[in-house]
């Protein structure tokens, strides 16, 4: 028998899924009783819709559960090691994100490419720099100038003037 | 008669220098959207949608539907050369391409495939042309009952043809629907499922959710896969592509079943996706020698090849005549009709003559032009895949970001991107179907408008939908096909036991 993968199994996550489903189709019903779902006086209320659709969800979640407590399998939902490549990716994502917030769209840009370079792709630094710097550039020529759509920026776009 | 001369006109809007170019950079951003992983039809034209906001609708669709064009066309490209499939309805082709590429007749398969795709996309084109009309004048007589009943229709079919599990399905056409109910309900003016938040009143942006959807996950697959581009070269020369011509018309028979099965499945929602399994599996099923598939026969890259193309081009004939999308990309397409100011329904062949006609017209030539792009540019597309994926994968990610933050300029939705890109990730990982998610984000508010209008006419009873012969046959064929995975499960078991 070969050696058992470490990681994520898939039940687990089969499970936690549905379950989400199933509190978001909660969720919708709870609230579309709050705004009404029956008849009013100009037709169907407004949560008339939403309940249902929250209603259907819950039953098919449900179904999915009950498939996912009672099957029990050892597929792999994925490998440590899988996960860690997605972690690889999905984390700087999340930064990218934040620090748009703070620096704006093209300086955070600059920075995802050149980690990508140096941490993922072992480039030397000033070239990953330089292809940071570049991306930025031709981005701002194609938005900013040739498209004329205004993208986040940051205190260094002030201190250029823009 | 009528079409033609309406053709005509098409060809006279399509056919002006600044649309031809457009037509050109969708074709060539299509071909390098569909070569790239993480960025297919239709998150490659939801990044690009904001940017035609100032644009004429007809020119804007225009360049939006060579995109697509061209994906379709460029999925081939990396499933023949690389074995990995650009697009998920080119995974079929990977199953004869590559066997073909690895022994050294990657050209030929190559132009077996771009053939092929020209041949079931013009098959559907002239369908479109021919029945959309049609269609369309015949929905110019749906009340909203008949209106409700097709969508009900479209959505029973992703329960029908689906291949993974019914409760699955309907579990992520429903959280769909959920999404596209947050916000203001223009009818009333209530507020539903923002719980105080002002960012969600303005909803769930469908553009958002497509990026997030399928191109953030679509990343995560692909570095989870731990891509690895190790690929054949490929020049194509004409010596090559007069040989395999002169083969094709042999397959003459697959080519039109194939071009049938995806014309079909393009216009119900099944998609492209299962046509060219589907085509696949019915060449390797009807050949004499069958069990030859997978070891490089060109029949294998015929068939898929021309289904995809085909169920690809026909998705845009229930979109345009009744306003309900066939594919994920259709419903994208038609986000941007909402966008640029049209309504979408059969009213559009009334009112928006050269919109439409503008659109019918470029598909013929959009296809010509995308035929010749890959023909003649193959080993600069494939060279492409040989850019190490640690440049393209933040080069991708940056491109949607600047997508989803361009659809209403609010970084809100850059995070919801992130947030939709991991629920489609683990949906994808757990066999969760994504195309009835977006359609449902898509359609939710049409759906439900409907809804209300026929309960308001029936003063709230279900049976309106039943009431006129249409609608109730409509609503009929629903069911059947909702029902459908349970008679299957029953006729096996009863099967099974007579065995």
């Amino acid at each position: 028998m070969s050696e058992v993968p470490r990681g994520l199994r898939a039940r687990p996550v089969e499970i936690a899924t549905a379950v989400g489903f199933a509190a978001l189709g909660g969720i919708a019903m709870f609230d579309s009783a709050r705004i009404g779902f029956g008849w009013g006086f100009d037709g169907p209320q407004s949560g008339t819709f939403p309940y249902w659709v929250g209603a259907l969800l819950m039953l098919a979640s449900g179904a999915v559960l009950a498939g996912a407590v009672l099957r029990r399998t050892r597929a792999m939902f994925a490998t440590s090691e899988q996960l860690a490549s997605v972690a690889r990716v999905f984390i700087p994502a999340i930064l990218y994100v934040a620090a748009m917030h703070a620096v704006g769209l093209y300086v955070a840009s600059a920075g995802l490419l050149a980690w990508f370079m140096i941490r993922l792709g072992g480039y030397p630094w000033p070239v990953a720099i330089a292809s940071g710097v570049a991306t930025a550039v031709i981005i701002f020529v194609v938005f900013e100038l040739w498209f004329l759509v205004s993208l986040p920026k940051g205190p260094l776009e002030e201190l250029l003037g823009y | 008669m009528e079409n033609l001369a309406a053709l005509a006109a098409g060809f006279a809007v399509a056919l002006t220098p600044s649309n031809m170019v457009l037509m050109l950079v969708g074709v060539l951003l299509g071909v390098v959207i569909g070569v790239l992983p993480g960025l297919g039809g239709a998150n490659g034209i939801a990044i690009l949608l904001p940017l035609t906001f100032a644009m004429e609708p007809v020119s804007a669709i225009i360049m939006l539907s060579c995109i697509y064009w061209g994906a379709l066309f460029g999925g081939a490209i990396t499933s023949i050369l690389f074995n990995i499939p650009g697009e998920p309805w080119s995974v079929a082709t990977t199953f004869d391409g590559y066997p073909m590429a690895q022994k050294g007749r990657a050209a030929e398969a190559l132009v077996a495939a771009f053939t092929s795709s020209f041949f079931g996309a013009f098959v559907a084109i002239v369908m479109i042309t021919a029945i959309a009309p049609l269609v369309a004048r015949f929905a110019l007589r749906f009340g909203p009952p008949e209106f409700f009943a097709v969508m009900f229709l479209s959505f029973a079919a992703f329960v029908g043809q689906g291949r993974g599990s019914a409760w699955k399905t309907i579990a992520s056409m429903m959280a769909g629907f959920l999404f596209a109910c947050v916000g203001l309900d223009t009818v009333t003016g209530a507020l539903r499922l923002t719980f105080g938040s002002m960012e969600l009143m303005r909803g769930f942006d469908f553009l958002v959710a497509v990026i997030g959807l399928f191109g953030i996950s679509e990343i995560l697959i692909a570095v989870e896969e731990g891509l690895r581009f190790e690929g054949a070269k490929a020049r194509i020369d004409p010596g090559v592509v007069f040989r395999v011509w002169r083969e094709l018309p042999r397959h003459g028979a697959i080519a039109l079943r194939s071009s049938f099965i995806g014309c079909w499945m393009g216009v119900t929602p099944a998609g492209a996706t299962p046509a060219s399994f589907m085509s696949y599996g019915m060449a390797r099923k009807l050949s004499r020698d069958g069990a030859a598939f997978g070891t490089g026969r060109i029949e294998g890259v015929i068939a898929p090849e021309v289904a995809n193309n085909a169920a690809g081009v026909s998705a845009l004939l229930p979109m345009l005549a009744l306003g309900v999308p066939g594919s994920p990309t259709a419903a994208v397409l038609l986000g941007g009709l909402i966008m640029w100011g049209l309504q979408p329904g059969p009213m559009l062949f009334v009112e928006q003559k050269d919109f439409v006609w503008g659109l019918i017209a470029s598909m013929y030539l959009g296809n010509v032009a995308a035929f010749l792009v890959v023909l003649t540019l193959v080993p600069v597309f494939a060279a492409i895949l040989r850019i190490p994926f640690t440049i393209i994968a933040p080069l991708i990610l940056i491109a949607c970001a600047i997508g989803a933050y361009t659809v209403n300029n609010a970084m809100f939705d850059v995070m919801l991107m992130l947030v939709f890109g991991l629920i489609g990730y683990v949906m994808k990982k757990l066999d969760y179907p994504l195309a009835p998610m977006v359609l449902a984000l898509v359609l939710g508010n049409r759906t439900e408008q409907a809804f209300r209008q026929s309960l308001l006419l029936s003063e709230g009873s279900l049976w309106v939908f039943f009431h006129g012969w249409l609608s109730g046959l409509i609503m009929t064929a629903g069911l059947v096909l909702l029902a459908w995975p349970l008679i299957g499960r029953l006729t096996a078991s009863v099967r099974a036991r007579m065995a």
